[in-house]
């Protein structure tokens, strides 16, 4: 068992590298960690050189290596070397079908066709083609959808275009002169290589007299000479393959472009965090792997009443936590550079970001409850969520093609409200909570199926939380079940997973043990039965009413931001579903016996329409509410 | 009797029980409710197959009974089966929460109004337009008549004959519709609307039905026969001298749209006359210009053309006409049209200007150092001697005031002429007839496109009508390519036009939708918009910003952090103003009580050049009542899931402590009916 289950961890969190090509000499002697970490101004966010390469580079190839070298390596060989790359294929058409449009082109033999179909890639000098440009505004005015993916693959195309003929000079790296608001943009070097004096000297010498001299960044100009220079000499390097060279002049840019303006540009930490954040999958995956883990050990303590098992599942599940807050955490962090200010830059605003907010209150919640109530069936649901959010928000890009918000960006100002906080935090939670009991659900229906000879005499009422105990003290003999004699508080357990010795809290627990393997089959399945749905109860509840106070919350606000708080739009229009299925299941246990098992199927319901409505909507429906 | 009677009351009873009196139907009473709101939302096909948008289908009337029913089975249930007590009144609070909000939603829905509001700035907005309903406008010869709201016009699906739906048009409002103009009443001063025919005297009742409907399609021309056509009209083609490449295009004096053809050259324009109308149009071109010269006792009228010389008499004085500028923008700031001359008389040589029905000329002075080649501007005429007076004589109205070449392309019952009537410095000439005529629309540099103009009779240009297939079209403009086919009547005649939406009817211009009435040529305009509402209050924009981010620029981006738009709201009745900006999740409320009857939101911008915004307006029937009712509910789902059990462990306790006193009443222990019922909360 352990050793499946080592593979299993194994392939989960092992990071296969790609980089086993070896490349020649230049490539590996190069260093560009100092480069790395610098400020870029892109697309009204500040990233660092590493980000901005990754994202460049995906645009145009759809990875984020190129010829195992990383992104910064490739995206500056490219501003470097153009010309080795004007004919390779490396523009991805990320359309399939647009790909066949291109098999009707007659410049290109059959084999290319069928190339272009297998590998999706073409060239910048192939794109350029009259007769591909002409094919391409045919298809591109066809239809609406057809219009979209043309798109997509001109900015690709012109991304690359535009690599192909700009170097460092051209990125917006020079920090504004000023902490001043409202000069906000970043210069490129060619902007501001006027207030250099040689500079305007030896361009007047070659004939360019009209140099702008930019005086704010006259008290500058020493520092901006210095990296001129150094940028210049990087570029020479590069060309003549010296390592060296580059090495060199990357460390001086790296060391004198912050100076410029200290105030204004990102600070060493954080610029280093981003690209450690990155490089760690934006910490979803690590908590993944944890929250796995954990899941399994809940499961087997819930089927075997293990302590052992169960503390260990808490200490991961905590571990795991703790990962998760880090990476909420550090998104905050990151995102707050761009903004200017903590309160809006909390990172909710996204489908990938929300998603990973849910299963934060998730796991929270289910934490919290499992230290309450201990019975390692909360612990397994809060892991659970918490596994397969974070799994899915890391997954999502490369199984479903398309961009769910991962990378730091802009979003919409209305987003920018305090109605964040209000609106999308609660029901986000809710969302989490019906996550949970999903799991719940399901959970009682296969231990129902499994133990059905055993139990299916028993009265349905019996299987479910009306017949459950509160706590373990009703298993040991004479125990009352309502007395609370054995309650385990939040702090014996927080202690336990802690390591630290609960001797008489191990007795107690080994005296449950013994008395709950002492009795019948039936009464032990009967009792796993009612517990779960004792747990799945607490867990609809919460999320029932969460979810109620959401949906209202988020009528105000659509109030105060479109002038009217209902508009039955299709997310809210679903949200409402949801909420009426978990209404139905609150009622239906009035009036039926089988109250369990209407729940669980009910709350398998309930995910699925969540589901639909938290993320088949912004893809399927149109709305005002395509956000998130 | 008495049998029958119990034998009723036994089944009404039943029934209740199984109905209102049930949970059970309660519940099958909220399942159907979500199938209804999940087809309306999540398969726009059922709604669309029925007409409705999402207001209307939800509006409907199966959802607000299903509503009714439900508070009547909750009020039924809640009272029959809860008892009123501390523990339950969460349960009652969540219960009366939700009649309320019923309630409060069906008065919400049934006032509610909303709609867009577009101000320029600088600019007061008296009126919104309604999101959902749309009417016709229509103008005669530009004065604006009385809209018709339009309700029963179809909304997604194509109506009209070729999808043989006619029968869908066959509405009331849509049917014999009558433009009606609104004029004062002398005796009372208030506007009343009177039928337009009999207003301006035209010789038939003038009606329009609506024919057609499309919800996506664009309009284009297209040439059909016409065997009644009182004019022809005329084909070119032309060749395109930068690539070659030839085109068809039509023009048509009947048609008040279609009469011109602009090319980057020059503008062709078509007119139809009587026979005997026809030369003494064509000779006029060579009068268009009248000088009346006066030398000492010498006077003499001349009609002259630009590029002509004509000598006085003996009087040695020599006139050429250099230029003609029908459109000079004078010093006093008047555009008027301005000719120029150059004068040689025996003692000197200068250029003067006139401008027709002014006296004093204005003399340009020649070879001044530094003056320029023009001449140097001189304050009194150079010449005392020469009075020249100049007026136009253009009885046909040939000189347009606008720059750039024009040529007219007349036709008469059998003939067509080409008039060119240059700018500048040529003359007006008849350059060829025929029953085609081939000509160059020039310019200097060998540019010169090369048209055609042949007569086509028993024709005429009609709209053609044409449906965007639904993978060309774009959802965020929906609405704006609905077009309408309407049938302007008058007595025999009846014309079809194809009618476009515009968004902004009073905002913006309006095109196409145009036809010219027989006989007498009067135009009506007809435009499909959305219904003009009135604002409750004046909103002016004094000001619009666009916010960036850092880092961003409205030119390079469309993610903003902020919209603001400066306005000023003014109360109608009591003439009160104040300042407010409107922007992001900031409306602005205004009118009714507590001023919040009424809400003001960015809704969207001109990107720009911050010109102009759009505002949402909206009314807030109810809102009070909804917020109640949801605060009900929360209340009362936190004392039912969370209070009530500490409430009930505490009547326990009680209980079990006056056990305990009253020793032998042993059965006071124990717990009470109600305490032992299936309890929906298990928490501690």
């Amino acid at each position: 068992m352990l050793q499946r289950f080592a593979i299993i961890f194994a392939l989960l969190v092992a990071i296969v590298p790609a980089y086993s090509q070896e490349t020649d000499d230049f490539a590996q002697q190069v260093d560009l960690t100092p480069l790395r970490t610098l400020t870029i101004q892109h697309a009204q966010t500040l990233k660092t050189l590493d980000t901005y390469a990754r994202q460049t580079l995906n645009q145009i190839t759809g990875k984020s290596t190129l010829d195992g070298h990383d992104a910064l390596y490739s995206v500056l060989d490219i501003t470097f070397q153009p010309q080795a790359y004007l004919h390779r294929n490396l523009i991805r058409i990320k359309n399939a079908t647009l790909r066949h449009d291109f098999q009707e082109l007659d410049i290109i033999d059959a084999e290319e066709k069928a190339r272009i179909l297998k590998e999706g890639t073409i060239s910048l000098h192939f794109f350029l083609q009259p007769q591909v440009q002409e094919m391409l505004s045919r298809v591109q005015s066809s239809a609406v959808h057809k219009f979209d993916a043309v798109n997509e693959l001109r900015m690709a195309a012109m991304t690359m275009q535009e690599l192909l003929s700009i170097d460092m000079r051209d990125w917006p790296m020079i920090a504004p002169p000023t902490a001043d608001p409202s000069d906000h943009l970043w210069r490129r070097m060619n902007q501001v290589a006027g207030a250099i004096p040689e500079f305007r000297a030896s361009a007047a010498a070659v004939g360019l007299a009209n140099v702008p001299e930019v005086p704010e960044y006259a008290h500058r100009a020493d520092l901006l000479k210095q990296v001129l220079q150094s940028m210049v000499d990087l570029r020479v390097g590069w060309m003549r393959r010296n390592a060296q060279q580059v090495n060199d002049n990357a460390v001086r840019v790296a060391e004198v472009l912050p100076q410029i303006n200290p105030e204004v540009y990102p600070s060493f930490a954080r610029r280093k965090t981003e690209v450690l954040y990155n490089r760690l999958f934006k910490l979803t995956l690590p908590g993944a792997a944890l929250y796995f883990v954990a899941f399994v050990c809940f499961l087997m303590a819930a089927r075997s009443r293990v302590t052992g098992l169960r503390l260990w599942g808490l200490r991961l599940l905590v571990v795991g936590f703790v990962v998760h807050t880090l990476g909420i955490a550090v998104r905050w962090w990151l995102v707050e550079k761009s903004v200017g200010n903590w309160f809006e830059s909390i990172p909710i605003k996204n489908q990938f970001e929300s998603v990973l907010f849910s299963a934060w209150f998730g796991a929270l919640l289910g934490l919290i409850l499992e230290l309450r109530k201990g019975r390692s069936i909360f612990g397994a649901a809060a892991s659970f969520v918490g596994w397969l959010s974070l799994t899915a928000i890391f997954a999502a890009p490369y199984v479903f093609k398309r961009e769910i918000g991962g990378e730091i960006g802009q979003v919409s100002g209305v987003l920018m409200s305090y109605w964040l906080y209000l609106h999308v935090t609660t029901v986000t939670a809710s969302y989490a909570l019906i996550a949970m009991s999903f799991l719940l659900g399901v959970w009682w229906l296969v231990v129902y199926f499994r133990e059905h000879r055993t139990v299916s005499r028993l009265p349905a009422r019996q299987l479910s939380a009306d017949a459950a105990e509160r706590d373990e003290s009703a298993y040991l003999p004479g125990g009352s079940g309502r007395a609370g004699a054995l309650s385990l508080s939040a702090w014996q357990m927080l202690a336990m997973a802690l390591f630290i010795p609960q001797p008489k809290v191990r007795e107690k627990l080994a005296a449950v043990r013994t008395a709950r393997a002492a009795q019948p089959a039936q009464e032990r399945a009967r009792t796993q039965l009612a517990t779960l749905d004792l747990c799945n109860l607490v867990v609809l509840q919460l999320a029932f009413w969460v979810l109620g106070v959401g949906i209202i919350l988020g009528a105000v606000w659509a109030d105060q931001s479109w002038g009217r708080p209902w508009g039955w739009d299709p997310k809210e229009t679903f949200a409402l579903v949801t909420w009426i299925v978990y209404l139905v299941i609150v009622h239906v246990r009035f009036i039926t016996p089988e109250k369990a098992w209407w729940t669980s199927v009910l709350s398998i319901v309930g995910f699925f329409i969540m589901l639909f409505n938290w993320i088949g909507v912004n893809f399927f429906l149109v709305g005002l509410h395509s956000y998130a | 009797m008495d049998g029958n009677s119990t034998l009723i009351l036994r089944f009404l009873s039943k029934l209740y029980r199984c109905t209102l009196g049930s949970v059970l139907f309660g519940i099958v009473l909220m399942v159907l409710m979500a199938i209804y709101i999940a087809l309306g939302s999540g398969v726009p096909a059922v709604r669309e197959y029925f007409e409705m948008n999402e207001h209307q289908f939800f509006t409907a009337w199966p959802l607000a009974v299903l509503s009714l029913v439900l508070v009547l089975n909750l009020s039924a249930v809640t009272i029959e089966r809860i008892p009123f007590t501390p523990p339950r009144y969460g349960v009652w609070m969540i219960h009366s929460g939700i009649i309320v909000l019923v309630f409060g939603m069906m008065l919400y829905f049934k006032y509610k109004t909303e709609g867009m509001t577009f101000i320029r700035v600088g600019q007061t907005s008296s009126r919104y337009y309604d999101l959902n309903e749309r009417s016709l406008y229509m103008r005669f010869n530009g004065i604006q008549l009385k809209h018709q709201p339009l309700p029963s016009l179809p909304r997604f699906k194509p109506a009209g004959p070729e999808w043989g739906n006619a029968a869908r048009l066959d509405r009331k409002e849509l049917r014999n519709i009558e433009p009606m103009v609104y004029l004062p009443d002398q005796a009372t001063g208030q506007y009343l609307a009177s039928p337009v025919w009999r207003q301006f005297q035209l010789p038939d009742k003038l009606e329009i039905d609506i024919v057609a409907f499309h919800p996506y399609a664009t309009i284009t021309s297209r040439v059909i026969d016409a065997p009644d056509a009182t004019a022809p009209i005329i084909r070119l083609d032309v060749i395109d001298p930068h690539d070659d490449q030839p085109s068809t295009h039509h023009v048509s004096w009947t048609d008040p749209r279609r009469r011109w053809l602009g090319t980057p050259v020059g503008l062709i324009e078509h007119r139809h006359l009587p026979d005997d109308h026809l030369q003494p149009l064509l000779e006029s071109a060579a009068h268009l210009h009248r000088l009346t010269v006066t030398i000492g006792e010498v006077s003499q009228t001349l009609d002259v053309q630009v590029g002509g010389t004509y000598a006085i008499g003996d009087t040695g004085y020599e006139l050429t006409i250099e230029e003609f500028d029908p459109a000079f923008p004078a010093t006093d700031g008047q555009i008027v049209p301005l000719l120029t001359m150059m004068v040689k008389s025996p003692q000197m040589q200068f250029r003067r200007q006139v401008i027709p029905g002014r006296p004093n000329p204005t003399d340009w002075k020649l070879g001044v150092e530094g003056a320029g080649p023009f001449g140097q501007r001189q304050t009194k005429p150079l010449d005392a001697n020469l009075v020249t007076s100049y007026s136009l004589n253009d009885p046909h109205g040939l000189l347009l005031p606008r720059q750039g070449d024009h040529y007219l392309l007349v036709t008469s019952e059998r003939r067509l002429a080409l008039l060119s009537l240059p700018a500048k410095d040529k003359p007006a000439s008849r350059i060829a007839e025929g029953a085609q005529i081939e000509f160059a629309l020039g310019d200097e540099h060998g540019h010169a496109y090369q048209v055609t103009a042949s007569r086509l009779d028993r024709a005429a240009l009609a709209d053609h009508v044409q449906p965007v297939p639904p993978e060309l079209r774009r959802s965020d403009q929906a609405g704006i390519f609905q077009v309408l086919v309407a049938r302007v009547r008058m007595g025999d005649w009846s014309q079809e036009v194809a009618v476009p939406f515009q968004e902004w009817i009073f905002e913006n211009e309006w095109t196409g939708g145009q036809v010219r009435l027989p006989q007498t040529g009067d135009v009506l305009q007809l435009q499909l918009g959305n219904t003009s509402l009135q604002m409750p209050a004046l909103v002016t924009l004094e000001k619009f910003e666009l916010v960036n981010y850092p880092g961003g620029t409205p030119q390079t981006t469309n993610l903003f952090r902020d919209f603001k738009s400066t306005i000023t709201i003014t109360d109608r009745e009591t003439g009160e103003s104040r300042q407010a900006v409107v922007h992001m999740n900031n409306p602005v409320y205004f009118g009714g009580l507590g001023d919040s009857e009424w809400t003001l939101f960015q809704a969207r911008f001109d990107r720009e050049n911050q010109s102009f915004t759009v505002l949402g307006v909206g009314n807030r029937p109810g809102v009070w009542v909804m917020t109640a009712g949801c605060t009900l509910m929360v209340i009362g789902l936190l004392w039912a899931f969370y209070l009530k059990p500490v409430i009930i462990q505490r009547m326990k306790e009680r209980a079990l402590k006056q056990a305990a006193q009253r020793r032998p009443k042993a059965d006071a222990a124990t717990p009470t009916a109600e305490d032992q019922e299936p309890a929906v909360s298990a928490s501690s």
